[in-house]
């Protein structure tokens, strides 16, 4: 019996120890990523650069999606939000008194670099691209396009800024402010790119959502203008502007550029409306799809708390009440709200939660229309113009006259706009809407003032111009926001780099 | 390798021609108590040997030894004793009571040790630590019960994740739980452990301890050992019923003082959105075990059923739970152990572990405080109010009621331990551990959470389903030897641990019909993904423990692991350490009885950083409508991973002084640590500047120190026959330091419970030459009055300099010191414990208080109580009535200290009769009372991640702590 158990247990021992020896032969395989991961050398084909480029538009869409991205644009005289509440970044702009911690500066900053990463990475992969045509030219020209309009972005916000223009991260991770100029540079550069690589109409979209060599060629005017203006204040840029905009007006057909003949149609998001001609470039957004595409500087965002909005895109009351009345008025401002039943004219939404009453007119640009987004609707599909056609031609117009011309052609652009902002036919001349004397560039800047008003594009002109102080001068004492608190001079005009950012990157304190 | 094979084959002749030389006997005898009633199952053990046997039911015991051994009777609960053979055929002993456990056998790791002759820091708690209070979860029973472990339960949610420290948090940025050893299975989960299988727990806390676990021992180790059959066959049923609730209501505005401020109507006179929201919880728990052993088959088999209803409503927790473990000696060589522990557990609406009330966080507990009260749940004609004020768009209670947040684990934990004595010195263990652990995810969410009701439905759904399998080998070669007064033992391991984890997730996007979690396909916008995650870790281990007449003490360790998530080239670590200890006797006139000296030191490691870390990535899902109405699938490419090719382990350097001793004729006990822990090479996720697009990259940069030092005394000042009192108190102090951190940074700045609005930006600091756990944001200074410069009368006022708001640091979440004191009194028939528990030395920041407290917060107008006092011209106060709003301001950072009567259980025994052995019926209250300053809820509770080094005390609508009334049953048969 012992012998027995014995001789068991040396068979269990024996046991045991080639389990053992068995274990130690199992060897420890190094981490093989491409089980599991996907390698960046993935990007490397057609494919992979279109995915790619959907990644990028991800990014950009963040770039575009709430107020925020363009703080800056609230110290011009077009645009206040609520007094209270977290609104405290779009008052301290309003206000000029933006600092590194005013609140959501970062959403005019990081969503802008996170856009440019991804682009620096589709532009490093171009020659690892295999099974070329011509579609990866267009990409490749997106992502040209893009990066340009990011730091372009950047730099009239920001002013200098770091432009790491490769996707090397730990090589970047020192990279100094560029001067003004070299982003300049760049930003043509990277946009005279974009106009060589994209086609004249970007197939299988219904509107230059995707970025055509028009688009290019229009940013690059704008980029002209900018040029020609404060910071750099190059005036010779300006017949650039000119040309470049008169290039895209001469090809509008080509691009699928035109004035909608019903500017209030810009505003509805019924497809038909928002895939429209008058987009030179913009964003179409899609809260239907996901949260993450949709609009969040529209509908609700632009209602007061009474009919329960969000209270951050209002009309200032100077403007509101300087507007001249015809259908662009129309078309620009909502004066009445239902809700719940009830009808309110704009001055009945009054907010008294901190005891002293609020009162905003609305812009029409920013609620929509209540058949399509409800008052209580944060997410739209209201597309974002990032530039309309109506843009370009005061562009066009303004360049001209400031380049020292004259042309019948610059007039003619300006009175496009205006026969469509008074109810006429668009290519119709009419008397006495059209306009052919006096200072057209004066006359055409102007007319941007209330063509644009509340899309976050007059701070640009006022800062180009330096006219920040001389707009604001009007300021309405009904603001409830308050006066200007700050320097209206051009030594404020940048906003200051987010302290998010400075904390990781003390190297960019000035 | 095959040569191996062969050396170990020669062990057992080698074993048989030892046999044949020794002059043996056969030595009988009994065993008694002091009490002289027989002792079964004592373990008699000849002296450094692994002979041994245990004593039956008369106490009775056989053993073969030779006039030269001693024989070692040692039996849980008293005194261990030592008797020299001789010419003795027949040895008769009577064991004492040992009141301090000193000769209790416990688990250091790969073995055990009798916890006299521990050279390291090792807390032990055991079962008749917390069986006088009724629990169901392991931390529970950890909780308040050791020195230097720190065990915060940051959520009251029914089955949330428990936030366990041994000796402060080392890592900035890798995870700072401890190591759980259950049973020597690396790697298993507290939460699925049925408390009453557990047998012993021992802490691990000094790197002397710690460091036989190398690459996973740097945040301490918990080893679980669970219950084994013994003696005569015993069936135990332990059945409880509790109701909880939360023990506070913060003071909010009524219905119509909100309604009389804002100027607006109470709708159907409002809601107490608190009452709405808040419920009574109960929870039965029913445990069942059968054990004993049966001549060389020993059984413990049990179950264990737990249902538990949470305080919020919809919420639940329930947990299924069978063990068996098995026990054979198969000859006199040869034991065999079999523990197979099968559960299955699932939560009801219990959000990311219970740190969240809401999937959203800004609904939930944040919701409900700052709903507008003058808008009831539901209209007249019974649908919801969907919509308030503010921010928080959708009616916290509707998303909570319509939600069916499902959170499944079925979980199987086996291991088979085959013992083998190849000589009497020698054993050889071969262990063998399998966890199988499933998670499944069904989410069907009616109402959604946040602030956009959605196009369609506004319901949603999606789940995921992960699949973890870990397996382990531990071979464990122990030699023991005795000569003269040496004794010496030798454990050497080589061990690999694999692990796979699988996982796919499916979400359905918004649905296009109401409906729920099984018509996924009704999603409009369906994603789907697989991940897959895999480890391997080599390891090799010796240790020798020696000893000169249990007087002088020495031990030394090295661990050699080897890990798959480091490239070649970083990924062998070598972790070394050493202790010694020299143990006085009788000093002082035997006024004490013994007195320990100890000193150690040691390296462990962290290897906190998934699979796969080390590469880059691109990553995939951020897909796009190109055309601005449809969405390809399989396309949206990003950057992802940024991987460092030469990361490694991180390493925590520490040493260890202490003392233990006994006094009071071995009544009372004392135990003393110091300690200083350096964590090096940290794993840190450098941030990456926005303009490079954001995220962090992982390098070995940086170093954390903690110190500080813990008291465990334990004193039994009564001991009668018919009264015992006895008192358990511990006190930790611990202090941390950074160090150092990437190069030219020497702060970071977080946002450990997410990027939130009304906040300067990060509220959270890590700076070098400060502690961890630095809250960051402005200091307020109550409101502006009229003449004041700068601002409004009224409006909540900030420190302010010339660059504008001034930020700086305004408080710490980190406890400093904490301390327990347990007391049980036994009288006749009735016992009464009760634990007190303090944690001082901290704030919290109180951001579910701050959200409430001004416009701009979670509704359009504040809700919070104190606005009834804001300033007002007629009543010129210091709150603020407008203005901007910084939840991370000095305004809402609270000193967080508390007092809590954790426990306090009156027990009744009464008179068994017949098959019957024990009844006892108990009634217990947990929580019962709390001493705080703090305004919210719950000190305790946090919305900060468990694992966290960097942040603790954050209440962003933190789920407190219950209060619970429990009426309890325990028999033995």
């Amino acid at each position: 019996m012992k012998i027995k158990l014995f001789t068991k247990s040396l068979l269990a021992l024996v046991t045991l120890v080639s389990f053992i020896s068995f274990c130690i032969n199992c060897t420890l395989e190094e981490e093989n990523p491409t089980e599991a991961r996907l390698d960046p050398g993935s990007l490397n084909s057609n494919p992979a650069l279109e995915a790619a480029v959907a990644g990028m538009y991800r990014q950009f869409t963040a770039a575009n999606q709430w107020g925020f991205c363009w703080i800056r644009a609230y110290g011009a005289d077009d645009l206040t939000a609520h007094s209270a509440w977290n609104k405290q970044g779009y008052r301290d702009s309003d206000q000029m008194v933006l600092s590194s911690v005013s609140s959501r500066l970062f959403l005019s900053y990081n969503p802008f670099y996170t856009t440019i990463n991804e682009a620096n990475n589709i532009i490093a992969n171009r020659e690892n691209i295999e099974g070329t045509d011509e579609t990866t030219n267009y990409f490749i020209g997106e992502a040209y396009f893009i990066r340009a309009f990011c730091y372009f972005h950047l730099t009239r916000t920001f002013g200098r800024v770091p432009m790491p223009l490769d996707n090397n991260i730990t090589d970047n991770l020192e990279l100094p402010k560029s001067e003004i100029l070299e982003i300049y540079n760049q930003v043509e550069s990277d946009f005279l790119m974009a106009e060589s690589l994209l086609p004249d109409k970007y197939p299988g979209v219904p509107a230059a959502i995707r970025p055509n060599n028009g688009s290019a060629r229009a940013y690059l005017a704008k980029l002209y203008m900018h040029w020609a203006g404060w910071p750099l204040k190059d005036t010779s840029k300006y017949a650039m502007a000119a040309t470049s905009a008169k290039a895209v007006i001469d090809n509008s057909s080509t691009h699928g550029f035109a004035l909608v003949p019903d500017m209030m149609t810009l505003w509805s998001i019924s497809d038909e409306n928002r895939f429209n001609s008058e987009i030179v470039f913009g964003v179409a957004h899609n809260a239907t799809l996901s949260g993450r595409y949709s609009n969040r500087h529209t509908g609700r965002l632009g209602y007061p708390w009474p009919v329960r909005g969000w209270a951050e895109v209002f009309p200032e009351y100077t403007l509101f009440n300087e507007f001249p009345a015809g259908p662009r008025r129309e078309a620009t401002f909502r004066t009445e709200v239902t809700y719940r039943g009830n009808t309110f004219q704009w001055d009945e939404l009054v907010d008294n939660q901190r005891g002293v009453n609020e009162v905003h007119p609305l812009y029409l640009k920013a609620t929509g229309f209540l058949d399509e987004i409800s008052t209580t609707n944060s997410a739209t599909n209201m597309t974002t113009y990032s530039m309309r056609y109506a843009d370009l031609l005061l562009y066009y117009a303004e360049a001209t006259a400031r380049s020292g011309d004259n042309s019948s052609d610059a007039w003619e652009a300006l009175n496009k706009v205006r026969r469509r902002a008074y109810g006429h036919d668009i290519n119709t001349s009419s008397s006495p809407v059209d306009l052919t004397s006096g200072d057209l560039a004066e006359l055409a800047y102007t007319e941007r003032k209330w063509e644009l008003a509340g899309e976050f594009k007059r701070w640009d002109d006022l800062a180009r111009m330096e006219r920040v102080a001389e707009a604001n001068a009007n300021r309405s004492p009904l603001e409830p926001v308050g006066p200007i608190l700050g320097d209206t001079s051009p030594a404020n005009y940048f906003a200051p780099i987010p302290q998010g950012e400075l904390d990781k990157s003390p190297h960019l304190i000035d | 390798m095959k040569r191996m094979n062969y050396y170990f084959l020669f062990f057992p002749f080698l074993f048989a021609i030892n046999m044949m030389v020794a002059q043996t006997k056969t030595v009988t005898g009994t065993v008694t108590d002091d009490k002289n009633s027989p002792l079964p199952g004592v373990s008699i053990l000849v002296k450094g040997t692994n002979t041994g046997t245990q004593s039956d039911f008369d106490g009775s015991y056989s053993i073969e030894a030779t006039s030269s051994d001693v024989l070692v009777f040692s039996y849980v609960g008293f005194k261990t004793k030592e008797v020299s053979t001789g010419i003795l055929s027949s040895i008769d002993v009577s064991l004492e009571t040992d009141l301090l456990q000193l000769d209790a056998v416990v688990v250091v790791g790969y073995g055990t040790s009798l916890k006299s002759d521990l050279t390291g820091a090792v807390s032990s708690v055991g079962p008749r630590d917390f069986e006088k209070q009724p629990i169901f979860r392991v931390e529970d029973a950890l909780q308040g019960r050791a020195s230097g472990v720190q065990v915060s339960k940051n959520s009251g949610a029914p089955g949330a994740d428990v936030k366990i420290r041994v000796r402060g948090a080392n890592s900035i940025n890798g995870s700072n739980q401890p190591l759980i050893v259950i049973d020597g299975v690396i790697g298993a989960d507290l939460k699925l452990l049925n408390t009453n299988d557990i047998a012993s727990m021992e802490i691990l806390k000094d790197a002397s301890a710690t460091a036989i676990y190398g690459s996973r021992g740097a945040n301490g180790v918990v080893l679980v050992t669970t219950k084994r059959g013994q003696g005569e066959p015993t069936i135990t049923v332990d059945a409880f019923t509790s109701v909880s609730s939360i023990s506070k209501k913060l003071d909010l505005l009524s219905p119509q003082e909100f309604a009389t401020i804002n100027n607006v109507d109470v709708m159907d006179g409002g809601a107490d959105y608190q009452d709405e929201f808040f419920t009574t919880g109960y929870t039965t728990n029913l445990q069942l075990s059968i054990s004993g052993k049966e001549n060389k088959v020993g059984y413990f088999v049990s179950g264990n059923v737990l249902d538990q209803s949470g305080t919020t409503i919809n919420s639940d927790y329930t947990r299924y739970s069978l063990r068996s473990n098995l026990d054979l000696e198969f000859n006199d060589n040869l034991s065999v152990q079999l523990n197979i522990n099968g559960v299955h557990d699932q939560s009801l609406n219990i959000i990311s572990g219970g740190i969240r009330s809401s999937p959203d966080a800004r609904g939930g507990i944040v919701g409900i405080v700052g709903w507008d009260p003058t808008i009831p749940v539901k209209d007249s004609d019974g649908n919801y109010n969907f919509l308030g004020g503010g921010s928080s768009l959708i009616n916290p209670i509707a998303q909570r009621l319509e939600s069916e947040d499902y959170f499944t684990t079925p979980a199987v934990h086996t291991n088979l331990n085959l013992s083998y004595d190849i000589t009497p010195n020698l054993n050889l263990t071969v262990f063998g551990g399998l966890i199988y652990r499933g998670r499944i995810r069904e989410r069907y969410n009616g109402v959604p959470a946040g602030t956009a009701l959605g196009n369609i439905t506004g319901a949603s759904g999606g789940g995921s389903a992960n699949h973890l399998t870990t397996i382990q080998n531990s071979n464990i070669l122990t030699w023991t030897k005795s000569f003269n007064l040496h004794n010496l033992k030798v454990t050497g391991l080589f061990e690999n641990q694999k692990s796979v984890s699988k996982s796919i997730t499916a979400n359905g996007g918004e649905f296009s019909l109401p409906a729920n979690f099984y018509s996924l396909n009704l999603g409009t916008q369906p994603r789907v993904n697989s991940n897959l995650s895999k480890f391997h870790i080599q390891s090799y281990m010796g240790r020798a423990d020696y000893n000169f007449d249990r007087k002088l003490y020495l031990t030394g360790t090295i661990r050699t692991d080897i890990s798959s998530r480091f490239r070649s080239g970083n990924r062998v670590g070598v972790f070394p350490s050493g202790a010694v200890a020299y143990q006085f006797r009788d000093l002082f006139n035997n006024r004490i009885q013994s007195l320990k000296i100890r000193a150690g030191y040691g390296e462990v490691g962290n290897q906190a950083i998934p699979p796969f870390s080390t590469f880059s990535t691109l990553s995939t899902g951020s897909n796009y409508p190109l055309n601005g109405t449809t969405e390809s699938s399989g396309i949206g490419l990003t950057g992802g991973n940024l991987g460092n090719p030469d990361l490694t382990w991180e390493t925590t350097k520490q040493t260890n002084i202490g003392l233990d001793a006994t006094f009071f004729n071995g009544k009372a006990s004392l135990s003393l640590n110091k300690y200083w822990k350096n964590t090096v090479d940290l794993l840190l996720d450098v941030p990456i500047s926005d303009f490079l697009g954001g995220g962090t990259i992982t390098q070995n940069i940086g170093e954390v120190f903690n110190g500080g030092w813990e008291v465990d005394f334990n004193i039994t000042p009564i001991k009668t026959d018919d009264f015992d009192w006895n008192i358990n108190a511990n006190y930790s102090f611990n202090e941390s330091e950074v160090k150092s951190l990437s190069n030219g940074v020497d702060e970071l700045f977080i946002f450990p419970v997410g990027n939130i609005s009304n906040t300067t930006g990060a509220y959270v600091q890590v700076k070098v030459g400060a502690p961890l756990g630095q809250f960051f944001g402005a200091t307020a200074l109550g409101a502006y009055q009229i003449g004041d410069l700068g601002g409004t009368p009224g409006d909540a006022r900030y420190l302010h300099d010339n660059d504008g708001i001034v930020l700086d640091v305004i408080g710490n979440g980190v406890p400093k010191h904490t301390w327990a004191i347990n007391n049980t009194f036994v009288f006749g028939k009735f016992d009464l414990n009760f634990l007190l528990r303090g944690v001082h030395g901290f704030d919290v920041m109180n951001f579910t208080r701050g959200k409430v407290s001004l416009s701009g917060g979670i509704q359009g107008g504040p809700t919070y109580g104190e606005y009834r006092n804001r300033w007002t011209p007629e009543n010129q106060t210091n709150i603020p009535a407008g203005g901007d709003l910084f939840v991370n301001s000095t305004r809402f950072v609270e000193k967080g200290d508390f007092i809590r009567l954790s426990n306090l259980a009156l027990g009744y025994n009464i008179d068994a009769r017949g098959f019957i052995n024990t009844i006892r019926i108990y009634a217990s209250a947990q929580n019962l009372l709390t001493i705080s300053d703090y305004e919210g809820y719950d000190p305790e509770a946090s919305s900060t991640n468990v694992s966290s080094g960097t942040a603790s005390s954050i209440d962003y609508g933190a789920n407190p702590n219950t209060r619970n009334f429990t009426f309890g049953l325990n028999v033995t048969f």
